[in-house]
């Protein structure tokens, strides 16, 4: 609890006639109990009292920010649920939101006890206000929005100016179409390959099956696009308001039919984890497992699955791996070792490294391509193909094929010159191609978005622009 | 709007990000925000004071697993729903009758995703009223009436607080995974056990927040865009894979992309995902025409080419006569490098001899496959299978892009 020096000694000695209540006072903590008794005694007294004091006020002040204020202020915003997850979803560890909450409330206990001071200068009847809890908690939601609507917009200009690693492409120019092209998005190891076709052959049954709902499925097999009936095709997936239209689900507003379509699309995700949980529970488990032995940093295989320096060595020079088995195969770990691996979440799924977008770290940890290579190799990118890297004698027939069996591959860049990014698009860009002032505004504030999907659900049903938006514009990806 | 709130849009998507992760509803989120929005709204002399600590809805696992929508006002819990577009409110009947709702619901109208109000109390009376007649059913509806003047400090303040059930023991993991994923078999006295008993025992939680990152709605979601993105790249490479290997159904291909994708798994732009891929397929394609030793003979050249050995040095490391070889290559011109692995004719051999001058020896039609026609014939069937290989060369760079 941070109360400074502040303790019952100097409240009593500043408020003697708040005595008769310490008798009744008994805490052993004596800072805790400071702010405790303050909170007893309540703003309306603590406010009169600050008002009839002269030549202390500014020591009871004092006493007020750090056994009042600032307890209050750490207790409110330690638990500030838009906080937490604003933290959270940056990955900023516990500790570092703890550091984060207790220098947000020095600050903002200066602030209140500013408006504190100017309420005694006006002297109103109702200036007890500013030291009322529920004055202090609306004060700190306020704050924690425009310290989230800061710091993300200065996030966006930041991102937009530097790259994080200049070494890689910006995976803004790529387009969430395009979304299969980063690197490991969607790698898929074997094992997760086995289920994958195993629940298409179940969702194939289970729309053949005479007495199972079939609407409810179809809505699911073109929301995710699954390529599961004519309805619907893979890889694409649709919007609310595309399936409406797909399925003629039939309301009278927009919003209705959407409220349908999201009735029919829980039904539709319910039926398919029942059947998951009766026929393949080995599903879940393949899911839960994600670090990939191909791709892991040193520090995450020594961290997470608790590999010694000699099996790390082995894992990077051994890369890449099609199956967990092959850790053993090659001499990389025992195979006493592998189930305790698997259990920590190991899991081997290869990974095509594109020598046109990919890090030189990627390229060195991953393909095995030399490091001083591997720098030159990003120099003179982009590759039209990788039978490139022989004509430009930067690898020789052997050391080629080593790397593309490790993964090396050299992919075509992808543009779209008619449409513009959402996600980067200035304001005036928006409104110049038909976007509300509203909706450009908001999204702007808001983006990156990586669906269409997403856009749909935050904009709501009614939202003006959406053909403009949809027609007009494709989703860059970010680089969070 | 009268008493309508306004919420920030950057709030919107945070509780966005959070509900997509955890497969939750966003419109429940985005009522509790209005409710909380409002509270702030009130005098503070009214002192409505949020607990954001004791509320259930703080805990993912809890929200994703049971639906729990929560806030902890001057110290009575709270449900919070949101009207639908029919003008109902609806509710887990897990939820009912039990600690969780011991102080009602209240009901907020959104209009779009940024503004919202409070519009309706629900005591836990009434829906306990509903609950009853409710018969199997795993959620029931209310429509509650609507008031645009609703006000929130005096309906706060005026709380009607249901007597405290008796606590339920700490459920089985077991129990909690069947009622997150299979829940309209789990019977709703059951159902309510496991609730109560989750709730009451903090402990525990830990053990809902597995079960839910194995089967809440939001995993279920992760699952079919992995499903979606894995069926679109067999359709893509069935799309480009079919027209070269005429010989194999569409539906074998497929067959052989699922196949490689479960031992190689799901990168087709891999090189060793390509390589086995077009092996196999190059086989199949040949075992339609060929069988025993020719086609073990053609499918290794044709594996050695695609491994990026020329097609004639690989003929010659698996053919041990170079002269068939030689001949087969002169029928091949002849035939402009169609494949149709048919053995050769007496004429086309004729000719093949008259362009190399080669003694009668060929003509006699040999049994002696070191030297005779069959040398020739199998020679012009693995020239056709390192044909087709090198043919395959071109898709392999298509492949690596797909």
């Amino acid at each position: 609890m941070i109360t400074g020096s502040a303790d019952l000694d100097t409240v009593f000695e500043l408020a003697p006639e708040w005595e008769q209540l310490r008798r009744n006072w008994q805490a052993e903590n004596r800072n805790t109990a400071a702010t405790e008794f303050l909170n007893k005694v309540g703003a309306k007294a603590i406010f009169h009292k600050a008002l009839a004091l002269k030549g202390e006020r500014e020591r009871f002040l004092q006493l007020l920010q750090s056994a009042y204020y600032q307890p209050m202020l750490t207790k409110m915003l330690g638990c500030n649920q838009n906080l937490r997850r604003f933290l959270g979803q940056r990955h900023v560890a516990p500790e570092e939101q703890r550091g984060q909450v207790i220098s947000f409330a020095a600050e903002l206990s200066q602030k209140m006890l500013a408006t504190l001071v100017k309420q005694l200068g006006s002297g109103q009847e109702d200036g007890f206000k500013a030291l009322l809890p529920a004055y202090v908690q609306r004060s700190v939601h306020n704050a924690v929005i425009d310290y989230i609507r800061n710091e993300a917009s200065w996030e966006r200009q930041t991102l937009q100016d530097v790259s994080l690693d200049p070494q890689q492409d910006d995976p803004r120019s790529s387009v969430a179409d395009d979304i299969t092209f980063t690197p490991e998005h969607r790698i898929l190891s074997g094992e997760q390959v086995s289920q994958l076709n195993e629940l298409r052959c179940n969702l194939d049954a289970m729309l053949k099956d005479p007495q199972t709902a079939k609407e409810p499925l179809i809505v699911v097999d073109c929301m995710f696009g699954l390529g599961l009936t004519p309805k619907s095709a893979t890889g694409q997936e649709m919007t609310m308001r595309e399936c409406c239209e797909k399925l003629d689900l039939q309301g009278e507003t927009m919003a209705r039919r959407i409220a349908k379509c999201q009735v029919l699309l829980d039904k539709g995700l319910e039926m398919v984890r029942q059947k998951i949980y009766k026929d393949m529970p080995g599903i879940a488990e393949c899911w839960q497992r994600g670090l990939n032995v191909n791709t892991a940093s040193r520090r995450e295989l020594a961290q997470q699955l608790g590999m010694t320096e000699g099996e790390i060595d082995r894992c990077i020079k051994s890369r890449q791996f099609s199956r967990e088995d092959e850790l053993i195969e090659r001499g990389v770990v025992k195979d006493t070792r592998l189930p305790e691996l698997a259990k920590k979440g190991a899991v081997a799924a290869f990974v095509p490294v594109d020598l046109n977008s990919a890090t030189a770290r990627d390229i060195t940890d991953i393909v095995g391509v030399p490091k001083e290579l591997a720098q030159r190799l990003v120099s003179e990118r982009p590759f039209k193909g990788i039978e490139e890297l022989l004509a430009k004698k930067l690898a020789s027939k052997d050391d080629l094929s080593i790397y593309i069996q490790r993964g090396a591959v050299v992919r075509a860049k992808f543009s779209d010159n008619k449409r513009m990014d959402l996600n980067r698009a200035q304001l005036e860009d928006l409104v110049q191609l038909g976007v509300d002032a509203d909706t450009a505004n908001v999204i702007i504030r808001t983006r990156p978005f990586m669906t269409w999907g997403e856009v749909e659900e935050f904009l709501g049903a009614e939202a003006p622009s959406w053909v403009i938006l949809r027609q007009r514009f494709f989703l860059g990806l970010s680089s969070g | 709007m009268i008493n309508e709130v306004e919420i920030s849009p950057e709030v919107v998507r945070l509780a966005q990000n959070r509900t997509r992760n955890m497969g939750s509803t966003l419109a429940d989120e985005l009522a509790r925000n209005i409710v909380q929005e409002a509270i702030f709204n009130t005098d503070v002399a009214s002192e409505l004071l949020i607990d954001e600590d004791m509320a259930y809805s703080n805990e993912d696992a809890l929200v994703a697993a049971f639906g729990v929508n929560d806030l902890v006002i001057n110290g009575s819990r709270v449900d919070v729903r949101i009207v639908d577009e029919e003008g109902r409110v609806s509710i887990s009947r897990a939820l009912l009758n039990g600690s969780y709702m011991t102080a009602g619901t209240l009901a907020v109208q959104m209009n779009g995703t940024l503004n919202g109000k409070v519009i309706s109390y629900i005591p836990a009376s009434e829906w306990a009223s509903i609950d009853s007649q409710a018969g199997d059913q795993q959620t029931v509806y209310l429509r509650p009436r609507l008031d645009a003047e609703f006000d929130l400090t005096d309906t706060i303040s005026n709380l009607k607080v249901s007597e405290a059930v008796k606590a339920q023991p700490a459920p089985a993991p077991f129990d909690v995974a069947t009622l997150v994923a299979n829940r309209t078999e789990v019977p709703m006295r059951k159902q309510r056990q496991i609730v109560e008993g989750t709730l009451s025992h903090p402990e525990t939680w830990s053990q809902v927040e597995k079960v839910v990152a194995t089967w809440s709605k939001g995993t279920m979601r992760r699952l079919l865009d992995d499903a979606s993105a894995w069926n679109q790249r067999v359709e893509k490479l069935v799309d480009k894979l079919s027209p070269k290997f005429k010989r194999i159904g569409r539906d074998d291909v497929k067959q052989v992309v699922a196949r490689i994708g479960e031992k190689l798994g799901g990168q087709p732009e891999s090189g060793a995902f390509r390589k086995a891929l077009l092996s196999t397929l190059a086989h199949e394609e040949l075992a339609h025409s060929l069988g025993g030793q020719a086609l073990r003979k053609a499918s290794d050249v044709a594996e050695a080419v695609l491994s990026g050995r020329a097609v004639t040095d690989a003929i010659k490391d698996f053919a041990k006569n170079p002269v068939a070889v030689e001949i087969a290559m002169k029928i091949k011109q002849q035939r402009n490098h169609v494949n149709d692995f048919m053995d050769a004719t007496s004429q086309e051999l004729s000719s093949a001899f008259q362009q190399m001058a080669l003694q009668p020896v060929y003509q006699t039609h040999s049994q002696d496959t070191q030297a005779g026609v069959e040398s020739v014939n199998e020679a012009l069937k693995m020239l056709d299978a390192g044909e087709l290989a090198e043919s395959l060369k071109e898709l392999d760079k298509e492949l690596s892009n797909i």
